[in-house]
């Protein structure tokens, strides 16, 4: 099958610091990647890169076949992008945020206020469509923001960490949205550091380290490959320098 | 640091015995202060594209604009010295303006420093005593002031020198000093009073309309007071002949200054100036001491409170009532003026912003200021409107004049809609599939002509129609569609980023000033063109087909802007 999202030797500097190191992955459609990484390892460049957002890399990304460099908008239509801990104009209502995205999205007004209102009534946000946002809390921007992200109906689904600030009933709403989204086609890249949720979710599991890929397969290949039971021991085993007690240790004896 | 920021913190830290008996812990007002001094001088990081621009060696631009612009006020300020009957009521005079300067300066600008949020989740948590806090707080807007006061009261002391002699160098010192512990109370008081009438959360939304307020007198006052220095009335007042002086704080400082440079010690000079020092120390200690701990407890509100009301409150928007009847106004405009899709996503984004954003609205709606001082300003100068009667031809050019002034609002609002200081949610135009960003700026343009334009355009066609027939018709066609011109035109050169994207403190506040003169020359030229022009009703005419089609072809190009036109 023809993939979906072809990354080819990219790489990417800031400045003279290699952030993304030769990065090559075939993503076909359907499938449900969870990018883990520890921190600085070049997870959210990888998503900034496909969500369209830096355009100053080397190598290449098609998205469907079309080269992102040379077509962006064509490859930002097909993508729906939650991003993290995003900033909003929280002067605005959900609404008009939506109706704003919708309409950036070249959808129909109608559509837009319909399908704006069934998703967030979905997340309980009914009574709240029309009251600025700058008195919400982190969870309820959250659920306005994969709102806006989902709303075009895309085929590929970019999350960086959409779970954060949500309560546990919302949690477990999106864990189910993720999982039947995938079973109707749409590929979703989901890059996060909750190991328990990119375990459950996804089909296919790319670690990436310094800039580098370092494992990638499903679950129980990645456990058949390190000999060991849960996603987060698999992770430490291949990112940790040193073992984990050790530098709990070391923590601990800064105070002596 | 740079060395600005390390002399005032040595200087404000040197009384350290004082402090402590204020119940203040040293070291930890050290470190407050020296974190907020270092913060102050860094801009933030921006988002995406500029990325690249933060290599750039940092500048200390802001801090020498600020210098500049107080020095131009202090200038200004001079006025003090130009009227009145004697040293005392000249010397008056000037602290009045001063104190005044001072408190709002300290409103404008310090309302961030006032009340940080971020300092009740990183400060407030930590063993920080209320007094330790307040007084970082206060030593830092000390601090901060005294950039403004410093270049403010200059001019004035070299004047008030050369008048008066040498010896009156450190009274005048002094009682500057004294002032601006006097202004500092005076604010923290006020915030106190409005945290007390009103909800926390309105707070932020009431200092905003006070602050727009105050900016529009400070502009009408300088337009006003240098035409008063000519009137007799002004030159020959005596601040002593006024009733009740005694009890105005700017006359104690006034009083106090002059008995101390030799002016001779009478008992009412001695009473000014023993109030002129008291009252300043006393108030601070009443900050410290009183106001400090309530404050903070307000101050917990304002942050605590607002989510809790907000899922309390099922009140919907003002807006949200208008969409339910049907469209708002902005949405049935829009439908008129604009295509679907990005450029009326940009109308409708641009209105409900520039209607609700407290910065933009701090900075754009004062200039709307500068037309009501220019009508003050007709009326002083044409000694009323004796001579001019219903279909006088002399209406012609005042409305004319009045009309092209308009072209100033819209150019400062043009200049600041890039800037937000929600400039990172601008990542939405980044990742959906934005074609033309020129459409979403063609459309906040239009949302502008309307917000910023259209009302006083109305105004004046209606009032012009109403003075001198409809023969004014055409001329007042033509301003309009000028304006129009005019507008599309700086709309085409300046806006090159996308409506409220850019980091405000970032902003290049470098050409500014050439800008903004280009943009009175340019209305002004045309404007007198048009006056000299608009006795010929056929090139009246002309040039309206002329400025129509321009209007149109300019917006095309607006419209036509892609990703690699802007910065």
């Amino acid at each position: 099958m023809e993939p979906i999202i072809r990354i080819q030797n990219l790489n990417k500097f800031y400045g003279t610091k290699h952030v993304l190191k030769d990065i090559s992955i075939d993503i076909e459609p359907g499938q449900v990647i969870g990018y883990i990484g520890p921190n600085g390892a070049g997870k959210s460049t990888t998503v900034k890169i496909l969500a369209g957002l830096l355009a100053d890399f080397t190598g290449d990304v098609f998205v469907k076949g079309i080269d992102i460099r040379k077509d962006p908008v064509a490859v930002k239509s097909l993508i729906g992008f939650v991003p993290e801990l995003a900033e909003l104009y929280d002067v605005l209502t959900p609404n008009e945020f939506l109706s704003l995205m919708g309409s950036l999205y070249n959808l129909p007004e109608g559509v837009v206020t319909e399908r704006a209102g069934k998703m967030l009534d979905a997340f309980g946000l009914s009574g709240n469509m029309n009251q600025r946002m700058d008195t919400f809390s982190k969870g309820m921007k959250q659920k306005v923001l994969i709102t806006s992200g989902l709303l075009h109906n895309p085929e590929i689904i970019i999350l960086d960490e959409p779970l954060s600030g949500l309560d546990a009933n919302s949690v477990i709403i999106v864990k189910e949205l993720i999982d039947k989204l995938a079973k109707s086609g749409k590929t979703i890249f989901y890059s996060s550091h909750m190991m328990d949720v990119v375990e459950k979710v996804s089909n296919r599991i790319i670690l990436i380290d310094k800039g580098e890929v370092v494992a990638d397969g499903s679950i129980d290949e990645l456990r058949q490959l390190q000999n060991k039971e849960s996603l987060e021991d698999i992770f430490a085993g291949l990112t940790a320098t040193e073992s984990m007690h050790e530098a709990s240790e070391k923590l601990l004896n800064a105070f002596d | 640091m740079n060395f600005i920021d390390k002399f005032f913190l040595w200087l404000v830290l040197l009384p350290a015995s004082l402090y402590r008996s204020l119940g203040v812990d040293i070291v930890q007002l050290r470190a407050i202060l020296s974190a907020k001094l270092t913060m102050d001088n860094r801009r933030p990081a921006s988002f995406g594209s500029n990325r690249r621009k933060k290599e750039k060696k940092e500048v200390n631009g802001a801090t020498l604009k600020t210098i500049f612009s107080s020095l131009i006020m202090g200038l200004l300020m001079l006025f003090a010295f130009a009227v009145g009957n004697g040293m005392l009521t000249k010397l008056s005079l000037f602290m009045t303006m001063f104190i005044f300067m001072v408190c709002l300066t300290l409103i404008t600008d310090f309302t961030s420093v006032l009340i940080d949020i971020r300092d009740n989740l990183i400060i407030l948590p930590k063993p920080v005593s209320d007094a330790t806090f307040m007084t970082a707080r206060l030593l830092h807007i000390g601090i901060r002031t005294s950039i403004i006061v410093l270049p403010l009261s200059v001019p004035a002391l070299v004047v008030a020198t050369i008048m008066q002699g040498p010896l009156v160098i450190l009274p005048f010192v002094l009682m500057i000093l004294l002032m601006t512990l006097l202004s500092i109370f005076f604010i923290n008081a006020v915030y106190l009073l409005i945290l007390k009438i009103t909800t926390p959360a309105k707070f932020q939304n009431i200092i905003g309309s006070i602050q727009i307020g105050f900016v529009m007198i400070v502009m009408l006052a300088y337009q006003v007071l240098p035409r008063m220095v000519n009137s007799s009335l002004m030159q020959h007042i005596n601040i002593n002949e006024i009733p009740f002086v005694q009890v105005v704080p700017s006359f104690w400082f006034a009083d106090g200054c002059m008995a101390l440079s030799g002016g001779g010690f009478t008992l009412g000079s001695a009473v000014s100036l023993a109030l002129s020092i008291v009252v300043p120390l006393l108030s601070i200690w009443v900050v410290v001491r009183f106001f400090a701990p309530s404050f903070n407890q307000k101050l917990g509100m304002i942050t605590g409170g607002t989510t809790e009301q907000s899922t309390v409150t099922t009140k919907p928007d003002v807006d949200g009532r208008t969409n339910r009847a049907g469209k708002s106004i902005w949405q049935r405009l829009a439908r008129w003026v604009t295509k679907p899709g990005a450029e009326r996503a940009g109308f409708l984004f641009s209105s409900s912003m520039m209607t609700r954003s407290r910065d933009f609205k701090m900075k754009v709606y004062p200039s709307f200021g500068s037309i009501i001082i220019i009508c003050v300003v007709m009326l002083f100068q044409n000694h009323g409107l004796e001579g001019l009667s219903l279909h006088s031809p002399k209406w012609m050019p005042i409305l004319l004049l009045i009309l092209y002034m308009c072209s100033l609002p819209l150019s400062t609002a043009l200049m600041q809609v890039v800037y937000s200081d929600k400039f990172k949610a601008s990542w939405i135009f980044f990742v959906t599939p934005l074609e033309n960003p020129g459409h979403v700026i063609s459309g906040t343009f239009k949302c502008m002509l309307f917000l910023f334009l259209a009302p006083f355009a109305l105004l004046l066609v209606v009032l012009g129609v109403g003075l001198l027939g409809f023969s004014a018709l055409p001329n007042l066609l033509l301003g309009c569609l000028n304006l129009c011109v005019i507008g599309s035109f700086m709309a085409y050169l300046m806006v090159r980023k996308l409506p409220f994207s850019t980091a405000l403190e970032g902003a290049n506040q470098g050409g500014t000033f050439i800008r903004t003169m280009l943009f009175l020359i340019v209305p002004g030229l045309l404007g007198v063109g048009h006056w000299l022009l608009s006795g010929f009703q056929w090139v009246i005419g002309l040039w309206i087909v002329l400025s129509a089609v321009a209007f149109w072809l300019i917006l095309d190009e607006v419209k036509k802007k892609g990703w690699q036109n802007l910065q």
